[in-house]
């Protein structure tokens, strides 16, 4: 039995640039937060081929000391704040109301008010370049008493101070939203065991969010009144004040990032294994878990500090293995004699598990305080939370691309591209990050800009170098593919994956109000239920004539 | 475990097991269990307000009003202007001011246009 959907009788519709900017629709916040964080992460990638490019070999001055320092600020802070937490909330704010039958987010106002607080925030962050003393170059961490006035003048610091409030602030909004959202509007039948995984991935992230963020805000407000003569951080104790507050929000953030590409490439094995996602409620439990023990591991980052607990600290970090141990055997055995289709969307699935092991495993290593000690501030840490959030952000974020592009657009991106571009970066995050681990175990420090011949890494970094421009060449191509595809690619259809879930019952893109008519809803995977029982899940919400499947 | 609030329940005792080792097995300073205390609060908190909070119908009535809030994007601008008046000058932060008033405005005309419009369609 279907659940018809009253469809509004008329409905005054603005479309074009006007629509997408100032829309308060759900998909079309979501879209704005999305493409402006890939808008993001190509100046983030930019100012890391800059970088790359100053590492190639010692001697080579292609931007100043100075501007090195800038950018590698800008471009941590720009894939954290502007770019990965933007976009994996942006997704949720999307999907997350199609996948459990709703019409709408709750507050959609507040929701397209905290996407133009992040544009607003990353524009005046990197407005910084353009004041007299250059943008802010202390690292996305702002450590005191670098980030102090004494040590770091410039304008561009309190322009970094502002762009961070703002965005974290404009990334709080749409998460609550989201909460309200999953926890009000969901579809009759829908009971939260029933909520797909994608969307239980967005509800922990969104737990994270409401307890970690508030805590960053707070450190930047004090940060920017110790800037301007109240002394805060300078008083005994400041700094490791700082660095509390700073890493209660600077760790759980990175699986804020991650959380919600678990679910999408949890939702993407699942589909193109042709199963059930193994042990879904195990695995719903496992984020729940996952997520509450991320909030306890922040101090992990202050091993050397020897401020903290290393004992407590170290333990709550290894136990991460559990849960995340849970995620993965789902992973597996989902794919355990399913029917694999090797398309794009599950390459960079495959990609995003592969390489999140060697960020996960290496986590493990800098979990125990005596390795941590020998590898803090190396190359080592670059190369292990590269894994994590580039091997697990961003291919998560492209299966996600390549999964829902033609639900958001009505068009399939091309799939040898598709494949170009998957095969590209994942060559390309190997032949960057890798030599990392060698040059940081050697001793390399992160955050220089430059080395002596007599170190011997030049090779290495050379390696490395070679590696970046291969991952931006990949980019390239998967611009070159969007571009196409929206010129003229094939038209995908409602359900071109055979999907499982509810935002493949409608039709691509989804209407205004979302639905026509939804499916009964027995369980997390509504459509595939149906499948099974031999009946056409697109003729059972109005899509399709009874019988007319292909 | 039906209602939502009660996961997020479980996520705070989850939290909350977690200061409890801090405090008691390993106690080293003040901020471990001050951070992970509020967290576990917060969460408690947050559970505690959406289950009590009416639930009413979910549904969104169609109506005709457009999607789309200029004022918000312009309360977003008045709001970004205000914070980079803290540094620049308050100068910017009247004008912000200013922006923003204007914004609440038209915020509530076209909050009252769409209840008004609902209330056609019902």
């Amino acid at each position: 039995m279907s659940t018809a959907v009253a469809a509004p009788a008329a409905v005054r519709r603005r479309r074009g640039l006007i629509e997408a900017l100032t829309g308060t629709d759900h998909k079309s916040v979501g879209l704005l937060m999305t493409v402006s964080a890939l808008v993001f992460f190509l100046m983030a990638g930019v100012s890391a081929l800059v970088m790359r490019t100053e590492l190639a070999h010692p001697g080579l001055q292609v931007v100043s000391d100075q501007t090195y320092n800038e950018l590698f600020t800008m471009h941590g802070s720009t894939m954290f704040y502007l770019f990965a937490v933007p976009a994996a909330i942006g997704v949720g704010v999307y999907m997350v109301p199609l996948q459990i039958g709703a019409d709408g987010i709750a507050w959609p106002r507040l929701a397209l008010l905290g996407a133009w607080l992040i544009i607003a925030g990353g524009l005046i962050m990197w407005s910084g370049f353009l004041t007299q003393g250059g943008a802010a170059a202390w690292g996305w961490t702002a450590f005191y008493p670098l980030s102090g006035k004494p040590y770091s003048p410039s304008t561009g610091g309190d322009f970094w101070i502002i762009g961070v409030v703002l965005a974290t602030v404009g990334a709080f909004l749409p998460a609550l939203c989201l909460l309200a959202t999953v926890f009000r509007r969901r579809a009759p039948g829908m009971t939260m065991l029933r909520v797909p995984l994608f969307t239980w991935s967005e509800i922990v992230t969104v737990f994270m969010v409401l307890t970690a963020f508030p805590v960053l805000v707070v450190a930047m407000i004090l940060l920017f009144i110790d800037r301007h003569g109240i002394s805060i951080y300078g008083l005994p104790g400041g700094a490791i004040t700082y660095q509390h507050l700073f890493w209660f929000y600077g760790h759980p953030v990175v699986y804020i990032v991650f959380f919600p590409l678990v679910g999408v490439v949890g939702e993407v094995i699942a589909t193109f294994s042709r199963r059930r996602f193994f042990g879904f409620s195990v695995t719903v439990f496992s984020l729940l878990l996952f997520s509450a023990l991320s909030m306890t591991v922040w101090a992990h980052h202050m091993f050397t500090t020897q401020s903290v607990e290393n004992e407590y600290f170290s333990l709550t970090s290894t136990l991460l293995l559990v849960p995340a141990g849970l995620e993965y055997f789902g992973f597996l055995a989902t794919m355990w004699g399913g029917r694999i289709r090797l398309r794009t969307p599950m390459l960079f699935a495959l990609g995003f598990v592969l390489l999140f092991l060697i960020g996960g495993l290496t986590g493990i290593f800098v979990a125990s305080p005596v390795l941590d000690y020998h590898v803090h501030d190396s190359y080592f840490i670059v190369a292990h939370f590269h894994y994590t959030l580039f091997g697990g952000t961003v291919f998560g974020l492209f299966a996600a691309i390549y999964y829902w592009f033609p639900k958001v657009t009505g068009r399939m991106l091309g799939e040898g591209l598709g494949r170009l571009h998957c095969a590209l970066m994942f060559v390309g995050a190997l032949v960057t990050f890798i030599p990392m681990f060698f040059l940081g175990s050697e001793g390399m420090p992160r955050r220089v800009a430059d080395y002596l011949p007599v170190h011997g890494w030049t090779t290495l970094n050379m390696i490395s170098t070679a590696g970046a421009f291969l991952i931006a060449l990949s980019i390239l191509v998967f611009l070159l593919n969007v571009y196409r595809s929206l010129r003229g690619g094939e038209p995908g259809g409602p359900d071109p994956w055979e999907g499982q879930t509810l935002e493949w019952a409608t039709t691509s893109p989804p209407p205004r109000h979302n639905f026509w008519r939804l499916p009964e809803i027995r369980s997390h995977t509504p459509l595939f239920d149906l499948r099974e029982e031999g009946r056409d899940p697109l003729a059972e919400v109005g899509l399709r004539p009874r019988g007319a499947e292909t | 475990m039906r209602s939502a609030s009660s996961f997020l329940a479980l996520w705070g005792l989850l939290l909350a097991i977690a200061v409890l080792v801090a405090a008691f097995i390993f106690p080293h300073g003040f901020f471990p269990t001050a951070l992970l205390g509020g967290a576990a609060a917060a969460a408690f908190l947050i559970g505690l307000i959406t289950a009590a909070s009416r639930t009413g119908d979910p549904r969104r009535v169609a109506h005709g009003s457009p999607d789309i809030s200029p004022a918000t994007v312009w309360l977003a601008a008045a709001i970004a202007l205000a914070c980079l008046g803290a540094e620049v000058g308050y100068w910017l932060c009247l004008i912000a001011a200013g922006m923003g008033g204007v914004g609440a405005g038209a915020l509530l005309r076209e909050v009252r246009a769409e209840r008004r419009d609902v209330r056609r369609v019902r």
